[in-house]
């Protein structure tokens, strides 16, 4: 069914405006949306806000904004395709049954993510079609912009992607560093601690006979000359894949006898932390009894 | 003469049942309560560990996810911790259960809980901040977002070889150095000061 004839009247209100397809309640739907997932309220020590939801929360909103600057949903009532109203509510649902496990985030966007590259696939198609002759392009293309539907397509199609990869991304990446934190400190301490035993002015370190990575990170520790010295390094070897490490950071450490521990925050695996970095914590004795 | 646009009523409808909900999911407002903190700081020469003991509870009859953020007070003399700690805690024996999944998205750690049905869960946070300088801030106002004040918020000060010298809170708690409030809305952050000793 096509739009009231009085609409017709008004140019801004054409079949494929922006005006006449952004409208009511969808509009409302979309901004409130956008302004959820991209405003960062200024709210501190255990605020709540949006963490692994993001991508599902803006996957359709963004599909609808993009489909609608195309002027895809004109032309979806011009060729007379029923559109499904109701998915929006099974959306949020799913959403909210989903949000409390990431395993299951991962699998909502696994049908959601399709579903709106299908949505792209189909607008660029159509926008192909819009951009021959009038004569080689079906009628419910007659009014449509054969460039807008295009790139609303591309750009619905990279969405998609972007946002799927950004739920995976993160799902089940947990690299601990507060256990290896501590253990970092105990190393160090159990060197100082074992030095200071022996006579003043005599102290030799040793290789520590604790490993301070894991999985996620690499380690290096070097002794000075007669074992007068070290140098302790641990750095992140495993980040998630590009680009989603630029969203995360992980702490790249630097230790030496001085039993001061200097601190980075780095984006990619296999930055290491250089001697002079900020200090950001000083090893004491009692750290050597720290629990794992 | 230009018409009103067309609404479809389903839309209308969605919208209204939608908008709120996704309000709360996202967290933007508060999906559950904030309700209670004990917060307990050990004061070492050159730095605090801060030990954070939050209740959070669910008012609604489903279970709700709710996003979570750790920012800390620093400055060129306060860096921020390398790490936290978070784990969930067992609300009879206070004892940690499991620990929680943190990530550090642009700068600051996060992490998500779920929170039962018509239940509360507990929450720990421990993180170790270097303090050269001797003085230290909590942060407090950032109760005010929830909206609601704290039920109740226990503070307590350990030195460890040092001396509290001063509190911007009163520490009158009766055989400690701490202070308790019922149905706190804090408006300032808590700052103290200390010596060796």
């Amino acid at each position: 069914m096509g739009p009231p004839m009085t609409r017709a009247a008004d140019p801004a209100l054409r079949e494929g405006s922006p005006r006449y397809v952004l409208r009511g309640a969808r509009l409302l739907f979309i901004v409130v949306s956008m302004w959820l997932a991209w405003t960062s309220p200024a709210w501190a020590n255990q605020p709540p806000g949006p963490q692994m939801l993001l991508s599902e929360i803006l996957i359709l909103p963004l599909m609808m904004l993009l489909t609608a600057l195309g002027g895809g949903y004109a032309v979806m009532r011009a060729a007379n395709i029923k559109r499904r109203r109701w998915l929006i509510a099974v959306v949020v649902v799913a959403i909210l049954l989903t949000g409390i496990n990431e395993g299951l985030s991962a699998m909502l966007m696994l049908v959601l993510g399709p579903y709106v590259i299908v949505r792209g696939v189909r607008l660029a198609l159509w926008g192909a079609r819009a951009r021959r002759p009038p004569d080689q392009h079906p009628a419910y293309l007659a009014n449509a912009s054969g460039g807008r539907l295009l790139t609303a397509g591309l750009l619905t199609c990279l969405t998609a992607v972007a946002l799927v990869g950004l739920n995976f991304a993160f799902v089940g990446w947990w690299p601990g560093e507060y256990y290896l934190e501590q253990r970092i400190k105990q190393v160090v301490a159990l060197e100082l601690v074992n030095a200071n035993k022996q006579q003043a002015g005599d102290a030799v370190y040793q290789l520590p006979e604790l490993r301070m990575a894991g999985t996620v990170y690499d380690q290096e520790f070097k002794l000075g000359p007669g074992g007068k010295s070290f140098q302790a390094r641990v750095w992140p070897k495993r980040m998630p894949f590009f680009p989603y490490n630029y969203l995360v950071t992980l702490p790249s450490f630097y230790a030496d006898q001085t039993g001061q521990l200097r601190m980075i925050r780095v984006h990619k695996p296999g930055q290491r932390c250089p001697p002079n970095a900020p200090v950001y914590y000083r090893v004491h004795p009692e750290d050597a009894q720290a629990q794992q | 003469m230009r018409a009103a646009p067309r609404v479809h009523p389903t839309t209308l409808v969605a919208a209204a049942i939608l908008t709120p909900l996704i309000l709360r999911l996202a967290g933007i407002v508060p999906a559950v309560r904030f309700t209670r903190e004990r917060i307990a700081v050990t004061v070492h020469a050159d730095y605090i560990e801060v030990d954070g003991l939050y209740v959070y509870t669910n008012p609604l009859p489903f279970p709700l996810p709710q996003g979570l953020r750790v920012p800390f007070p620093t400055d060129a003399l306060h860096p921020a911790p390398a790490s936290v700690e978070v784990t969930e805690v067992e609300p009879l024996s206070q004892k940690d259960s499991e620990p929680i999944a943190v990530r550090w998205v642009w700068g600051e750690p996060y992490f998500s809980i779920r929170v039962p049905a018509f239940g509360a869960k507990h929450v720990r946070v421990r993180f170790t901040q270097y303090s050269p300088q001797m003085s230290a801030t909590y942060l407090l106002t950032t109760t005010q977002p929830w909206g609601k004040p704290l039920d109740q918020g226990e503070y307590v000060l350990r030195p460890r070889g040092v001396r509290i010298v001063t509190s911007n809170y009163p520490l009158d708690g009766q055989g400690c150095l701490c202070f308790t409030r019922r149905y706190f809305m804090p408006d300032r952050d808590w700052r103290f000061t200390w010596v060796l000793q």
